[in-house]
């Protein structure tokens, strides 16, 4: 009996019993959606040209800072109501309007710095003439958005995201109904799912086979697939809880981590390498990714995880673990060569405040960054905010990651092996010194003056801000003073390699470390003022949150006289009951790597740009339960992934799917399990492992792609990604990744099948093959069971003993040679097989 | 399609973020090099009744380009030595800049340098009388197709900046460039070759900030550049490697093609499975097709000699240029060559020798291709640009060279629908900023966009939800290029 077939029998009256959930209204649209509401092309008309052409050329004067002759524009109510000299404009009638006659400098001169271009101007006229369509306009929410930047109210705009997270129970289903799917009985998770699938008049797919379970769990939970033993156990595993122990051991597998901390570094925008010109390789950004591998599966509640990142050295200042966490600070680009120096650092923070808002709040702050939001209820003055938090790191590249209990018997140490060698090291010294003074002055002089006013000041008279740009500065120098022996003359660098050749021998006596870390401190208790840059009477921002849930500063207290404490206030905001995004964001980000698409979709945009959630009080429900579970990951996997949902089956019967997809055609009601291609390091790491030559070695430093270890120890470049993982859609670690985009192109078959590495991959499983099973014809099994984890079907078996036979030589069925090269084929061919890269 | 799918979706907006319908994974699954155009995606909404779209394609303009040949001289050429004669140098050689001239950084800290004048002799060339200097012999006598611009400006001041700003918009990494913008909104005319295409003067040099110069950025990677080179493989990974014969690959795709069809017929309906299929069909058809299209051989000796094949000097730039020639004739949407690829233009110290010898190197070669275009009639509907990611300063560097120039140098560009024989745009008495019909990169992106029929400001492809637009919400067409 189809699903549908046996939905008909239980009647539709069992629908109707099923309340309607309601889906919070999206802001201003029920006002907007009026009659008299202005069309989309009007109002796009006005984002586009006009809100952009009043906030560049006429807030300064007729904003929310200032009302010049009482007139301000940036809501059409104070246009309509206008200034002294009457309402600014005249809907409909751009000849009774005072601004487009002021603008065309027709009696009033405005702006008065210069004429608009002309372009502007007819735009302006025409927006008029049209009706100045403005968003929502007269309505509550127009209203609100004037009022917002005078005191935001958390009612002004209601985004579904900044709601409270709603306290919801998992609904009640008739009883009917779960005995109809008794599996969807148990899981709450299921039970919200099935509840939104019947309302649509869908029906859940059956359960999948055990052999795809496996292979969709392993891959989902450690990016590697199931061998064939494991595969094979689990089939004859008639326990109750097999798939329970199954996911246990799974979720307990160091491999986990190496998986989910790839989705992670995704979001982090994590690369090896300095992007720009010279792309240097940043040889310690390895710490950090370890860090994040060995949280994940030492399950760190996400709090915890996401507030070492963030504030780690704030935290707990002794310790090296947090040392390297903080290393989420430094994971952006750097330009070695930049002049503009305050430039090179307003860009840091930028990209910071811009990676964190999208992290963790799920919101693209970066529009905020040169004017309000134009969609969502994020002020300009709220991307300053949040960037305040950050306003006083100075970045660290030599942090110890020693046991603070370690510290003194290192420096003992450290003080035998300077006394050995002091007279060897003030020598070298002596060579170099003119070297470096004139290294120093010439790297000075390309600065503009203030900068190298700034260098030339004492440290300790130098302003916070001046510090951290000092420091900035100064790296070009040392970039210098790295790079002195190419500057030597001949005998000086003879003198001083025969100096460092003997120095080396007392490299016994030097303490060994545990290295060092990219890592984070703040300048000191005080931060540099926040500005927001292009204000003509620049007021420092303080550091908070969206105005909207809170227009007050945050309360920060500072740490000592070490560290302004802004990021510690920011994390524990963060994971307040005050904040309703970050648990929604977390949670909604487990979901979508476990079903391939968010609850929200967008899983970094939970804006009115962003879409809004298929299954609202899941969402809810998810966020408030990972909360309750101490905000442990692993918790919420195991939710997820033993749910019916994540167990059904992607295959229907043909009239189930077209029923389905008449209704649902983009999946979002998971009436079956979505098909998915692995990702790029999967593809790698699965080709590798089907050969035999994974090393599995966890951790250190990074190592080139050609070697066979896990893709996620391998050097991420940013201006040179290996080919075969760029070709499947991997992040170059240019900007934060909230999901992968696959695509399916030739570049990837040519990648694949005409590639060396792939081809290798092939032949090393061949000989492997060849060395076990000989010439014979379990050959072709063996091939199956290693790139498939399965036996060839009767027809397959057939079809590649055809193309065996077709192979081999006319003259000499058993030419070794050319067997060799048939078994090497079919070996390649599973190995590009779709079978092969995708999981269902 | 659902209509669902469509609501949180921009009027105009040709795209969305998720694979969520079947339009989206047409794009994704374009399966060859050229995605399917826009176009053809829309018309095939259409013609399944899709109520949503219709045909509507706000972003299309009667453009009058088809193709464009970007020629990329990186490194940064003098536009002071070369198409903007400046004589109030020659008076003030030596002298610093006067005070009244806004304060620049610049990259070697140059501000406060002498001013070098020019050593080359100007003269006006063609019709138009346009100025060029006697670097450019080849060129000057194509003036009377050119439109130079001499007032345009950037904000990176560093290479990798100017670089990724002059193909992105903007000098920080992780947009795309022009090339996948237009790959992304036209589509491309020929399914078996790249439709953006990306060729290096030295195969070995890296354009500085390396291939993400022609990354798709945020968008799908199907609208990235692929790099080109001459020979047997001209496409990376084209042919398989020697051993494995034509017969061999063809027995492996039957199976491959036999065992992914068993393995469809288990998951009916998954289209991304069957355009994985078809994918491979396409790597086997291009294998034969690409080596064609990149094989100079049947070009006459008398072209040949046009784009200087048969010198030394300009022999490899000749090269680049006819195979650009050949790609457009094919149906390739973007061109980009870059010449002095490892920022060779960049003459920090002797200027006059490293210019002599880039100039040499193109010059011929260039206004061989524009003559070439010309010849064939494909001028009308090939847009031609030329210039580096940014210019030089009038003051000196070490004496005999000059440092970076973003706040004014020269452009021009030629056919495509630019008005032929003009100057744009003016610097100031020293050339070193823009005073006059000032174009920011985005106003040369937008001019380039609609010379190709496409509104730079209704383009929109949704990222994180934001509509992004390829001059970032900024960027105004420049009128008076357009014939």
């Amino acid at each position: 009996m189809g699903v549908f077939e046996q939905m008909r029998k239980l009647g539709a009256g069992l629908l109707t019993a099923v309340a309607a959930v309601s889906i919070p209204a999206r802001g201003g649209e029920g006002e907007a959606s009026r009659a008299s509401a202005p069309s989309a092309a009007e109002l796009r008309f006005f984002e586009q040209h006009i809100r952009p052409l009043l906030a560049e050329k006429c807030y300064s004067c007729h904003g929310p800072s200032k009302q010049k002759g009482g007139l301000r524009l940036d809501s059409l109510e104070s246009i309509l109501k206008g200034g002294e000299s009457g309402p600014a404009i005249v809907p409909g009638k751009p000849g009774d309007s005072l601004l487009v006659e002021a603008v065309r400098y027709d009696g009033l001169e405005m702006p008065p710095t210069g004429q608009l271009a002309p372009r502007a101007i007819e735009n302006l006229t025409r927006w008029v003439a049209r009706g100045a369509a403005w968003p929502g306009r007269g309505s509550a929410a127009d209203r609100a958005h004037a009022t917002l930047k005078a005191k935001p109210t958390p009612t002004a705009a209601p985004l579904w995201s900044l709601q409270p997270i709603q306290a919801v129970e998992p609904p009640d289903l008739d009883p009917a109904i779960l005995d109809a799917w008794p599996a969807w009985r148990s899981n709450p998770v299921d039970r919200f799912l099935l509840k939104t699938m019947l309302e649509h008049r869908l029906a859940p797919a059956p359960e999948a086979d055990r052999r795809t379970l496996i292979r969709r769990l392993t891959f989902d939970l450690t990016g590697l697939p199931p061998t064939a033993a494991e595969i094979s156990a689990f089939q004859s595993d008639t326990a109750p809880d097999a798939y329970e122990r199954l996911v246990d051991r799974l979720l307990a597998s160091p491999r986990h981590g190496e998986r989910w901390g790839r989705h992670w570094l995704d979001l982090v925008r994590y690369a090896e390498s300095d992007g720009y010109r010279q792309d240097a390789t940043r040889p310690d950004a390895w710490r950090y990714r370890d860090y994040v591998v060995r949280s994940l599966n030492a399950d760190k509640p996400y709090d915890r995880f996401l507030t070492e990142q963030l504030a780690g050295d704030e935290l707990d200042p002794g310790n090296p673990e947090l040392r390297i966490a903080v290393g989420y600070l430094r994971l952006g680009p750097y330009e070695y060569n930049q002049r503009n120096v305050p430039g090179q650092w307003t860009d840091i923070l930028n990209d910071i405040t811009d990676v964190t808002g999208e992290l963790a709040l799920g919101l693209s702050m970066g529009c905020a960054r040169c004017h309000d939001h134009k969609f969502d209820p994020i002020l300009q003055k709220d991307y300053y905010r949040l960037q305040a938090f950050f306003a006083a790191i100075q970045p660290r590249d030599d942090a110890p990651l020693d046991l603070p209990a370690l510290a003194p018997r290192i420096a003992a140490r450290r003080a035998v092996w300077e006394q050995a060698t002091r007279e060897l090291r003030a020598e070298i010294a002596r060579i170099e010194a003119p070297y470096r003074k004139r290294a120093a002055a010439m790297a000075t002089s390309k600065f503009p003056p203030e900068t190298q006013a700034i260098l030339a000041k004492p440290e300790a008279d130098r302003s916070p801000l001046e510090r951290q740009l000092g420091a900035l500065a100064y790296r070009q120098i040392a970039f210098e003073f790295d790079h002195i022996a190419g500057a030597l003359k001949p005998p000086d660098r003879a003198r001083r390699e025969a100096l460092l050749k003997t120095l080396a021998r007392f490299q016994a006596l030097e303490p060994k470390t545990a290295g060092q870390a990219l890592s984070v401190a703040d300048v000191g208790p005080a931060a540099p003022p926040t500005v927001i840059p292009g204000t003509r009477s620049p007021k420092a921002i303080e550091p908070g949150v969206l105005s909207i849930l809170d227009s007050a500063p945050l309360e920060v207290s500072a740490l000592g006289n070490r560290s302004t404490g802004r990021r510690l206030a920011l994390c524990k905001w963060l994971f307040s009951s005050r904040n309703p995004l970050t648990a929604r964001v977390t949670a909604n980000r487990l979901w979508q790597y476990h079903f391939g698409r968010g609850l929200v979709a967008t899983a970094s945009d939970f804006g009115r740009l962003g879409e809004a959630p298929s299954h609202p009080a899941l969402l809810d429900w998810l966020a408030r339960e990972l909360v309750t579970r101490g905000w442990r990951q692993k918790a919420i996997h195991r939710l997820i992934v033993t749910s019916a949902a994540y167990r059904q089956a992607s295959e229907r019967t043909e009239s189930d799917l077209a029923d389905a997809r008449a209704i649902d055609p983009a999946n979002r009601f998971l009436w079956r399990f979505p098909v998915r291609r692995l990702d790029a390091e999967e593809i790698r790491d699965a080709a590798l492992f089907a050969s035999g030559e994974l090393d599995s070695r966890m951790g250190g430093p990074s190592v080139p792609a050609s070697k066979p270890r896990r893709s996620i120890n391998t050097w991420v470049i940013r201006n040179a990604q290996d080919p075969l993982l760029e070709a499947f859609d991997a992040p170059s670690g240019s900007g934060t990744a909230p999901n992968r985009e696959p695509t399916t192109t030739a570049t990837q078959a040519l990648v694949l099948l005409n590639g060396a590495w792939s081809i290798a991959r092939a032949e090393a499983l061949a000989g492997s093959i060849e060395q076990n099973h000989g010439s014979g014809p379990e050959r072709i099994d063996a091939a199956f069971l290693a790139a498939l984890g399965r036996l060839p079907q009767p027809g397959e078996r057939a079809r590649v003993q055809a193309f065996f036979k077709e192979r081999s030589s006319p003259f000499d069925p058993h030419d070794r040679a050319r067997l060799q090269q048939a078994l090497a084929d079919l070996c390649h061919v599973l190995l590009n097989s779709n079978e092969f890269v995708y999981v269902d | 399609m659902s209509l669902d799918d469509d609501q949180a979706c921009a009027p105009g907006a040709p795209h969305r973020e998720r694979v969520l319908n079947r339009r989206d994974w047409l794009m994704r699954a374009g399966g060859g090099f050229g995605a399917l155009a826009l176009t053809d995606l829309l018309a095939l909404d259409a013609a399944a009744g899709s109520s949503t779209t219709a045909i509507a394609q706000p972003w299309r303009t009667p453009g009058t380009a088809k193709s464009v040949i970007f020629l990329f001289m990186e490194g940064g050429p003098s536009q002071i030595d070369t198409f903007d004669p400046k004589p109030e140098l020659l008076k003030r050689a030596g002298q610093p800049i006067p005070p009244t001239v806004k304060r620049v950084i610049t990259p070697m800290g140059e501000f406060y340098s002498p001013i070098l004048p020019s050593r080359r002799r100007f003269a006006q060339h063609g019709q138009c009388g346009t100025w060029v200097s006697d670097w450019l012999p080849h060129i000057a006598k194509r003036v009377d197709d050119i439109a130079v611009i001499r007032s345009c400006f950037t904000n990176g001041i560093n290479h990798v900046g100017g670089v990724c700003q002059m193909n992105t918009g903007s000098p920080l990494a992780g947009r795309p460039c022009l090339g996948s913008w237009v790959h992304y909104g036209l589509g491309t005319e020929n399914q078996n070759l790249p439709g953006y295409v990306v060729m290096l003067d030295n195969p070995r040099a890296t354009v500085a900030g390396g291939p993400r110069n022609w990354g798709a950025g945020f968008m799908p990677a199907l609208h990235q550049g692929t790099r080109i080179q001459g020979g047997p493989e001209p496409i990376a990974n084209l042919a398989p490697p020697r051993g494995i014969d034509r017969d061999r690959q063809r027995a492996k795709l039957d199976l491959l093609a036999d065992l992914n069809q068993r393995h469809l017929e288990s998951l009916p309906g998954e289209s991304e499975l069957d355009a994985r299929i078809k994918s491979y069909e396409l790597a086997f058809r291009m294998q034969a097709e690409a080596p064609e299209a990149v094989d100079l051989a049947n070009e006459s000796p008398a072209t040949q000699r046009l784009y200087g094949l048969d010198q030394p000097a300009t022999e490899t730039t000749g090269r680049l240029c006819l195979l650009a020639r050949r790609l457009v004739e094919r149906g390739v949407r973007f061109v980009q060559v870059y010449c002095g690829a490892g920022s060779r233009w960049d003459a920090h110290t002797d200027i006059e020798g490293n210019h002599t010898k880039t100039c040499l190197a193109m010059d011929q070669p260039v206004a061989g291709l524009l003559a070439d275009l010309k010849a064939r009639g494909l001028l009308e509907s090939t847009l031609v640009v030329w210039g580096g990611e940014f210019g030089r300063t009038p003051m000196s560097e070490k004496g005999n060279g000059r440092d970076h120039n973003p706040y004014g140098f020269t452009m021009w560009m030629a056919g495509g629908g630019a008005k032929p024989g003009i100057v744009v745009g003016r610097t100031d008495d020293f050339g070193l900023h823009a005073v006059e019909n000032r174009l920011h990169v985005h106003d040369i992106h937008a001019t380039i966009l609609h010379l190709m029929g496409v509104d730079h400001a209704k383009l929109i492809y949704r990222h994180q939800g934001r509509p992004e637009r390829p001059t970032q919400n900024e960027g105004q067409v420049c009128r008076d290029i357009l014939a």
